[in-house]
């Protein structure tokens, strides 16, 4: 007997398909562009500088809408992680390098009420609060570069700008690895995916 | 209007006339030996060496030595001043060493402090002087034997054609400079070519010019490449003003011909860029007649020629250089003045001005570019022999790689100017070009960029592991169902 609740929002799965293209758009492009002349498999320079532009304003109006959505449909709190954190956190985790491979049941089943695991939304707090909004505002300041400093250290301005984009980008890459990996551990590998398109959750 | 012809016979007129005042005024001595010069009575004891002082160059010495004290004469104003002073080792090194005094200053007829003045002396001129000498010695077939006469007599010539010679329109009374405002004549003494006094005398030659007429141009000069290496470096074969402009010829440096002489006297020293610029548009349009054309002094000024590697600042040095290109480049009226036919068209045909933003619309961020790198960064190869070859839209770089990486060719373009500074600061690649501009592919970390991969790849390995090892153990499970 399969369990079937609506948990994802049309908004929010249009936004996160949205928001996953991009990224990797970002991702390709902006590999392409710090490493360029590396290697041939990389975009052509003056390309992806014109798609990673494009695309970098892109995720900017698609994360505004997401913060602003967030906050009027009242999703934004399914990302707050609730106490007690550290002990989901860790029975989440042992879940994933014990329970898992015993064929346990998931330690957390989905509600209306609570959408994510403990780690699920301890993580995505972090990516989608924290780490989004560097990413997206020091990409930002290379439109307007004179809003940085004009030096540092007597290093050009806009090294620490380019610092955190390429740090926070980097740990966004991070997440995205283990995001997609993660996403193939529902009932069936297959499930989650299903469900980011649908909307709807089943569980057995 | 006047023909330039009927000015020259004007001037030559007027030189004539001239020509004896040129020589008293300049030589220095109007107010020592000069008509109607009167002396106050000098004091005692030089009025007794007076006594008896013969009318050679050892008596003229008595009293204009500068060695007697304080003697005071008479201007032509009336007013006392002090006497002129000849100093004898000095004269005794100028070309006109073994010159009588008087064999110039005819019109002193005694030795005696108040000088009794022949009115009718004929007064002294350069110009009829050398010539003389110089018909002389042609005469008596000496003139193979005496070569610099002949020189002279040339230098005369080309001086009399110059602008120099020309009458002075704010001074009517007067041409603009005469042989002495450059000659010293009593201590002529231009030491001869390839000479160590020769070489320290180039590095002394801009005061020349500069100190009492052409003050501006001096103090512009001065600053300039070819200035800072005479001055600074003591680089005698920096330019100096007669380089570009002659010594004698000197040209209304307005006119065309003068320019078009002038900008190939540029090609004697620099020699490859030279001809890596005839090479270019720019080269090809200098070569054509009919307007003004584009000069090595339209881009680089004539006086204040500078060099990028002085300002040490590149965001300076783009500013300087762009703007030379930028403002014929988006001007219509610039560039129709600079560029009014068109090279390879039919006779009259205008070369249209290409947009420049139109030109660069594949270019991302193009303004920015502009404002970080030089026009010439893109428009000309990366060996400096090509430096002034003006690659055209075709075969300027296009490639973004070339400067957008580890090993970026802006470290053998803009920034070779710096290149003396330290090169990996702080661990980042190309740490001399971030020192200014951040390079997005040029200005790397290279730990950083290592860390990063390695993180990467862990986790990617991770999850694969991980993955592999679900698949084994529900595999296993369902073996164990079953």
């Amino acid at each position: 007997m399969s369990e079937r609740i609506y948990l994802i929002p049309l908004w929010l799965r249009i936004w996160h398909w949205t928001n996953a293209t991009l990224i990797l758009t970002l991702a390709v492009t902006g590999i392409s562009l710090h490493f360029a002349g590396s290697g041939r498999f990389l975009v052509e320079f003056s390309l992806a500088a014109r798609i990673h532009d494009i695309a970098g304003i892109a995720l900017a109006c698609a994360y505004s809408a997401y913060f602003i959505l967030n906050i009027f449909s009242g999703n934004g709190l399914q990302y707050f992680p609730r106490a007690p954190v550290l002990e989901g956190c860790i029975r989440q985790a042992r879940y994933y390098m014990w329970g898992i491979f015993r064929g346990e049941p998931h330690p957390y089943v989905p509600s209306k009420e609570v959408k994510f695991n403990p780690l699920q939304a301890l993580l995505y707090w972090i990516i989608m609060y924290m780490v989004m909004p560097v990413v997206v505002i020091s990409g930002l300041v290379f439109f307007f570069p004179t809003v940085a400093p004009d030096k540092l250290f007597g290093l050009d301005g806009l090294l620490p700008v380019a610092f955190l984009h390429y740090v926070s980008s980097a740990a966004i890459f991070l997440f995205l690895i283990g995001h997609v990996y993660l996403a193939t551990t529902g009932d069936k590998p297959t499930s989650m995916l299903k469900m980011m398109i649908t909307g709807w959750h089943e569980h057995h | 209007m006047t023909t330039l012809s009927a000015h020259r016979k004007t001037i030559k007129k007027r030189l004539k006339a001239l020509s004896g005042w040129a020589l008293a005024a300049a030589v220095g001595l109007a107010g020592a030996f000069g008509a109607q010069t009167a002396f106050a009575a000098p004091a005692p004891a030089a009025q007794a060496a007076h006594a008896g002082a013969k009318l050679d160059n050892a008596g003229c010495q008595t009293c204009h030595d500068g060695k007697k004290g304080k003697l005071e004469g008479k201007g032509p104003d009336g007013a006392a001043r002090e006497l002129r002073v000849i100093e004898n080792e000095k004269y005794g090194k100028g070309v006109h060493a073994k010159m009588q005094c008087v064999a110039c200053h005819t019109e002193i007829v005694d030795s005696k402090a108040q000088h009794k003045i022949n009115p009718k002396a004929k007064k002294p001129d350069c110009v009829s002087c050398h010539q003389d000498l110089w018909d002389k010695a042609q005469k008596e077939n000496k003139d193979k034997a005496k070569p610099r006469l002949g020189k002279v007599v040339e230098s005369i010539g080309q001086y009399k054609k110059s602008f120099h010679a020309r009458i002075n329109k704010e001074d009517e009374t007067r041409v603009y400079a005469t042989c002495t405002e450059c000659h010293n004549t009593h201590f002529f003494d231009i030491p001869a070519k390839d000479t160590e006094a020769h070489a320290q005398w180039r590095l002394e030659s801009p005061k020349l010019c500069g100190t009492s007429c052409h003050e501006d141009q001096l103090e512009e000069f001065t600053d300039s490449v070819h200035g800072d290496k005479l001055a600074s470096e003591e680089d005698p074969k920096s330019a100096t003003c007669f380089d570009c402009h002659t010594a004698h010829s000197v040209g209304n440096s307005s006119a065309v011909t003068v320019k078009q002489t002038i900008m190939e006297s540029c090609g004697d020293c620099h020699e490859d860029t030279f001809k890596s610029y005839e090479r270019t548009r720019h080269g090809k349009l200098a070569a054509t007649d009919g307007g003004q054309m584009l000069r090595c002094m339209d881009c680089h000024g004539s006086h204040g020629v500078f060099t990028v590697a002085k300002l040490k600042d590149t965001r300076k040095m783009v500013s300087q250089d762009n703007k030379m290109c930028i403002s014929c480049h988006s001007s219509d009226k610039k560039y129709e003045k600079f560029a009014p036919v068109k090279i390879g068209g039919k006779a009259g045909e205008k070369e249209a001005r290409p947009d420049l933003d139109e030109q660069h619309a594949w270019l991302p961020n193009t303004k920015l570019h502009w404002q970080s790198v030089r026009c010439i960064d893109c428009h000309t190869g990366a060996d400096t022999k090509d430096s002034h070859e003006i690659l055209g839209d075709k075969k300027a770089e296009r490639n973004c790689v070339s400067c957008h990486s580890k090993d970026s060719s802006l470290a053998a373009r803009l920034y070779r100017h710096l290149s003396s500074e330290e090169k990996q600061k702080y661990g980042f690649a190309n740490s001399i070009i971030l020192a200014n501009s951040y390079v997005i592919g040029a200005t790397r970390h290279a730990l950083l960029d290592t860390a990063i991969i390695i993180i990467a790849a862990l986790t990617l390995l991770g999850v694969l592991g991980h993955g592999a090892m679900r698949y084994i153990s529900a595999k296993s499970r369902r073996k164990n169902e079953k």
